[in-house]
């Protein structure tokens, strides 16, 4: 079974994408072989403070043992901090997820190098979103780009030891990224081409590619089919598709 | 499930056209279902707008791909419908007899053009259908040759009597379904870019499930993701086997079961 890194739960109002309870989301990720997801709250995007989102979806998750919440931080507000040590008492945290674009800073701000320093005080793992749709077709209520390479690139630089996770490249920003940061791994949710992971092992090695399957947003089954009949060793898909978030989220 | 790919470029930018490229494809593709794979061209390779000799090239590289994989690969004819008419027939009537099956339109020019009538009846003529590359442009000045959605519908309400495939459901996005309702001679295929949810879902509904067609556009896809979107979308089984190999069979007039 698959293990999700870039799943989440909640409504996305700018299109006809189904609306699931968490009981219907892991019926709907078990049946497509996912067993265990990394999930966050859609509606953090949308509001100035994520925190009670998180704090629904914390209490919410308790009760399945397949999903792990990734609760969203907005290091633009004063308080970030604050929401992240209450996560840290109410459940076992795995990792913080960050949408730079849609609240609007920088990943050069000062609050992300105090983030990163917290986190990697804390063994906790930072899941940055680069975006969540394709700019060409956003609809025109909703237009975010996505967040620069040389942002990210950024953080290899200051932080040269810690490892991050990517949701939501593209694969020649992949290429172009791998050559600028060593300490990036990143999902395959918006990658494409045709033998799409062989060519993505030309520039990084496996330990640095994740499951991810963008659900709701894709459809679940694109995604899983992607890494299920990909030309590689059963061995490969066994660690790109579980193992590496197994040990990189301590699991 | 049994899949014809009715939208691929096997060579692209010249990568891929060894007989070893193309075998190693049909191999792969075999072993996922894919029956039949339309070749659209190498389209691209000298630009946006070929001249004569460049689509007769074009063309050329086509049939080769054809002949080492003859019951695999479909090849459909590139043309410039700028060319004109006297250009435009000797190049479809050589492909034809190459066994050819349709034609393949790219970004020479907005398919709302006038310059698509001589096309149009030529296509009317031999009978094949017309697959023009779309993508939601209204309002951006590429539009000029690449043909939105309500550009390529206009083309079908104009010719009622031409098959025409408007490329690229996930391109052309929800408004796009909803410039196609109606039109009983446009199909649309699913190629190319990302798997967003509900575009399948919403065509099925809004066009009917006899109206898709499954295309991938490789290489620039990977073909896994291409057959999830539609394996993987909220419709019956019996839509999906229409959309990955049905419609595309009984469009094409392919014989057999």
């Amino acid at each position: 079974m698959l293990i999700d890194t870039n799943a989440s739960f909640g409504h996305w109002p700018f299109a006809r994408l189904p609306k699931r309870t968490l009981t219907a989301l892991e019926t709907h990720l078990t049946k497509n072989g996912i067993g265990h997801a990394l999930i966050s709250h859609l509606e953090t995007l949308f509001t100035p403070d994520p925190h009670p989102y998180n704090l629904e979806l914390i209490k919410a998750t308790k009760r399945y043992d397949r999903f792990t919440p990734v609760p969203v931080l907005n290091l633009y507000n004063p308080d970030w901090l604050e929401g992240l040590e209450t996560y840290r008492k109410k459940t076992d945290l795995k990792a913080v997820k960050i949408y730079p674009n849609f609240h609007n800073y920088s990943l050069n701000s000062g609050r992300v190098n105090a983030l990163i320093r917290y986190l990697s005080e804390h063994g906790i793992r930072l899941i940055i979103n680069v975006r969540m749709l394709d700019e060409r077709h956003q609809y025109f209520g909703l237009k975010v780009n996505g967040v620069p390479l040389k942002q990210l690139a950024g953080i290899g630089e200051r932080f040269p030891e810690f490892r991050f996770l990517c949701t939501g490249l593209y694969r020649p920003e992949i290429f172009e990224l791998a050559d600028q940061c060593e300490t990036f791994s990143t999902d395959m949710s918006f990658a494409d081409w045709h033998d799409l992971i062989n060519e993505l092992l030309k520039k990084l090695s496996p330990d640095r590619l994740f499951f991810g399957s963008h659900t709701p947003l894709m459809v679940t089954k694109a995604n899983t089919m992607k890494l299920e009949v990909a030309p590689i060793s059963a061995k490969l898909k066994k660690q790109i598709g579980q193992g590496n978030a197994k040990k990189f989220f301590k699991l | 499930m049994r899949i014809i790919d009715i939208h691929t470029h096997s060579v692209f930018f010249t990568k891929g056209f060894t007989k070893a490229a193309i075998d190693k494809l049909a191999k792969y593709s075999k072993s996922l279902g894919i029956e039949k794979m339309v070749n659209l061209g190498d389209v691209l390779v000298h630009g946006p707008t070929p001249n004569a000799a460049q689509c007769k090239s074009i063309n050329d590289t086509t049939k080769q791909v054809m002949k080492w994989q003859p019951n695999f690969i479909i090849g459909f004819c590139c043309l410039n419908p700028n060319l004109g008419e006297k250009v435009m027939r000797k190049e479809l009537d050589r492909c034809l007899e190459m066994g050819f099956k349709g034609i393949k339109l790219e970004i020479t020019n907005n398919s709302r053009d006038a310059v698509m009538k001589p096309l149009m009846k030529i296509a009317e003529e031999a009978n094949i259908p017309v697959l023009q590359h779309t993508w939601d442009t209204k309002g951006q000045a590429m539009r000029k040759s690449h043909s939105d959605s309500s550009d390529t519908c206009l083309l079908a309400h104009r010719f009622p009597n031409v098959k025409v495939i408007m490329a690229h459901l996930f391109g052309i996005g929800g408004r796009g379904i909803l410039e196609a309702k109606g039109l009983s001679n446009l199909w649309v295929d699913t190629s190319s870019c990302l798997p967003f949810d509900g575009l399948v879902e919403t065509a099925v509904d809004l066009l009917g499930e006899d109206r898709i067609l499954y295309g991938s556009d490789i290489p620039i896809r990977e073909l896994g993701q291409c057959i999830g979107r539609v394996t993987g979308a909220d419709i019956s089984t019996d839509a999906k086997k229409k959309i990955l190999y049905t419609n595309a069979k009984n469009l094409l007039g392919l014989k057999g079961n």
